[in-house]
């Protein structure tokens, strides 16, 4: 076999790797003659069988009926089991079928578990992505494949619905339209752009009308919107190629009003190449710099257009000493995309009970006005505008005096409104829940 | 004993027939095994295992069909298992991959972060193809998935190792300087 240079590399770093050689005959042997393997196995195999009805009968007689909640359950962290639902719910199509397995809940956010099943050919794959989905409740939504057996074929994922209203109790539905297969994520990619030896010098510049601007977000783009008329460099002035990322280049680079714009052009035929710019210190350490875009087309005549071709991302370095920093990217290229109509109806009944409180704290930049606390996490609700690096240290503490960190909040806003969520890797108690404290202020429950 | 004679006396034999698998095949699927689950002491259980159930299973498998591949194809399923097993998942966003909890210095350290940025499968392939040289033919058999989909995977599983080493050799360049 004749080996490229990255195979040539993978050989040499893979022949260093030491297997001592050891007498596998003699164990094998050994264990045939004893039979002490089957006799293990089977007490490993009723005591498996006793912890799987325990968790069988602490999440509802249903789920006996249920193998793939089985199976679900087997892959997650046990102490989220007792919150579980078991859901029977399924729907084929396109020869893919695809069950809605489990779920939990509370009134604001809702967790569920599906997979997909090719029941026809081989297109699910580890790599695979839910591409258009969503929820009759909620407002942002996100998904993770957790589990692909190739035996089977089937693909397990967890989506997780944030801002909803009383989902408790509520008939959900839940529609999948297309999936994206062989989706490649290429994370920490050196771009090897050197911030420094970029001009400060005015770079030519196009005016970009708001209203042929097919997407965008950050925090500059409300104002942008207002002004109806922007600038942003003028295109294919450079092109930067980025190491393995084939679908898109940087086509201009430049500061406009002391912002760095990186203007990039997307040439894949991916349907959902997408990805980001970020900056890392010395040690590695993501700045957190978030950027504001703006997607536009241009022209055969130079002007823009109402189409996404070009995304330019402007970020705020003021403050940033550019020496120290490196830009790298986050890059996803997107594969085939799987068409289907799968849909799924059911209920969600959380278990626990919910606890409120009402507040005024100040943040700086917005205040916490109000604070909910269930079996699965704390949801803060505040206006004005969050700041992502500044994410606020949660104490759960209980009425024996024990305390609970949070550590994994997620966020997003909706006209000046903030929602975070911080979402606990076990049930909490909440009848136990004596306050919540945030940065060091404690609000105590009604 | 040669491969074809043992290809065709193993569905019927017994211990004998059994020793000599260990001693054509066993090396060859340590390493396939170490390679798979960076743990060599879970490797020599998975190896043990591989043949405990060859040997219990031997009237399934045809005779004359090539003992290597359905012996490959074990070990696999038996590594995807171990690791299976050793999965922990409930979302979190700063999760790693799965970690060793040995602290044998068989594999660098570095080159350990990098294999476990892959998944065990794409780490069977990247060893089934570079290491081992097997064709991709004989690779179906193993994995039972189409010649071009096993292609594809072991383009993005080697681009993946690469990006890991690179990464890797770049943090090396910076100690340097």
């Amino acid at each position: 076999m004749k080996n490229d240079y990255g195979e040539y590399i993978i050989k040499s770093r893979l022949s260093t790797i030491q297997t001592p050689e050891y007498d596998i005959s003699g164990e094998v042997h050994k264990q045939l003659k004893n039979k002490s393997y089957t006799r293990n196995s089977k007490k490993s195999l009723r005591l498996a069988t006793i912890i799987g009805i325990c968790m069988l009968l602490s999440t509802g007689v249903l789920a006996v009926t249920i193998p793939k909640f089985n199976k679900i359950i087997s892959k997650l962290n046990p102490e989220i089991v007792p919150m579980l639902q078991p859901i029977e719910s399924e729907s084929e199509q396109n020869g893919i079928k695809m069950e809605v397995v489990a779920a939990y809940n509370d009134d604001e956010m809702a967790v569920i578990y599906l997979t997909l099943q090719d029941l026809t050919q081989d297109r699910l794959s580890p790599n695979t992505n839910l591409y258009d989905y969503s929820l009759s409740e909620g407002a942002l939504f996100n998904s993770q494949i957790i589990d692909y057996d190739e035996e089977t074929k089937t693909a397990a994922f967890r989506i997780q619905a944030n801002g909803g209203e009383n989902i408790d109790g509520k008939r959900l539905v839940l529609s999948v339209k297309s999936l994206l297969s062989d989706s490649v994520v290429f994370d920490g990619v050196e771009t090897g752009v050197v911030l420094k030896d970029i001009s400060r010098n005015n770079p030519e510049t196009i005016a970009l009308n708001m209203e042929h601007v097919s997407g965008g977000g950050g925090s500059m783009f409300d104002s942008w919107e207002s002004k109806g008329n922007i600038q942003v460099l003028k295109a294919e002035q450079k092109n930067i190629k980025i190491p393995r990322i084939e679908f898109m280049y940087i086509s201009n680079i430049g500061y406009i009003d002391d912002k760095l714009h990186i203007q990039t052009r997307w040439t894949g035929e991916g349907i959902d190449d997408h990805g980001y710019f970020y900056f890392t210190d010395t040690e590695g350490n993501d700045l957190q710099i978030r950027p504001s875009t703006v997607h536009f087309g241009i022209d055969e005549l130079g002007n823009t257009m109402d189409r996404g071709d070009y995304i330019e991302y402007v970020f705020d370095l003021e403050g940033i000493d550019i020496e120290d920093i490196a830009m790298k990217g986050y890059f996803v290229s997107s594969g085939e995309q799987i068409k289907g109509n799968w849909e799924a109806k059911f209920k969600l009944q959380s278990v626990g009970q919910e606890r409120k409180a009402s507040c005024d704290l100040d943040f700086g930049t917005w205040q916490l006005n109000h604070l909910y606390a269930s079996e699965i996490g704390v949801t803060l609700l505040g206006t004005g505008e969050y700041d992502v690096s500044q994410v606020p240290k949660i104490f759960i503490n209980m009425s024996d005096g024990t305390m609970d960190e949070i550590t994994f909040i997620s966020s997003f806003t909706n006209n000046e409104r903030i929602y975070l969520k911080a979402i606990t890797d076990k049930p909490i108690d909440t009848t136990r829940i004596e306050s919540i404290s945030i940065n060091g202020d404690i609000v105590k429950f009604e | 004993m040669d491969v074809d004679t043992l290809n065709n006396t193993f569905s019927t034999g017994g211990e004998y027939e059994l020793e000599c698998a260990i001693e054509l095949y066993g090396q060859p699927l340590l390493r396939y095994c170490h390679n798979i689950l960076c743990d060599y002491h879970k490797a020599q259980d998975a190896v043990q295992t591989t043949f405990i159930k060859a040997y219990n299973k031997r009237t399934s498998f045809i005779s004359g069909s090539s003992l290597s591949a359905w012996l490959y194809r074990i070990a696999y399923t038996t590594c995807m298992d171990i690791l299976r097993k050793r999965k922990f998942l409930f979302f979190v966003p700063e999760t790693k991959g799965i970690q060793s909890n040995t602290s044998a210095n068989f594999i660098n350290e570095d080159l350990k972060e990098a294999l476990l940025k892959l998944t065990g499968a794409e780490r069977a392939l990247i060893f089934s193809r570079v290491i081992d040289e097997k064709s991709y033919k004989e690779l179906e058999e193993i994995y039972r998935i189409p010649a071009n989909t096993l292609r594809k995977r072991y383009e993005r599983a080697k681009n993946k190792l690469i990006k890991a080493l690179e990464v890797e050799n770049s943090y090396y360049k910076r100690l340097e300087e």
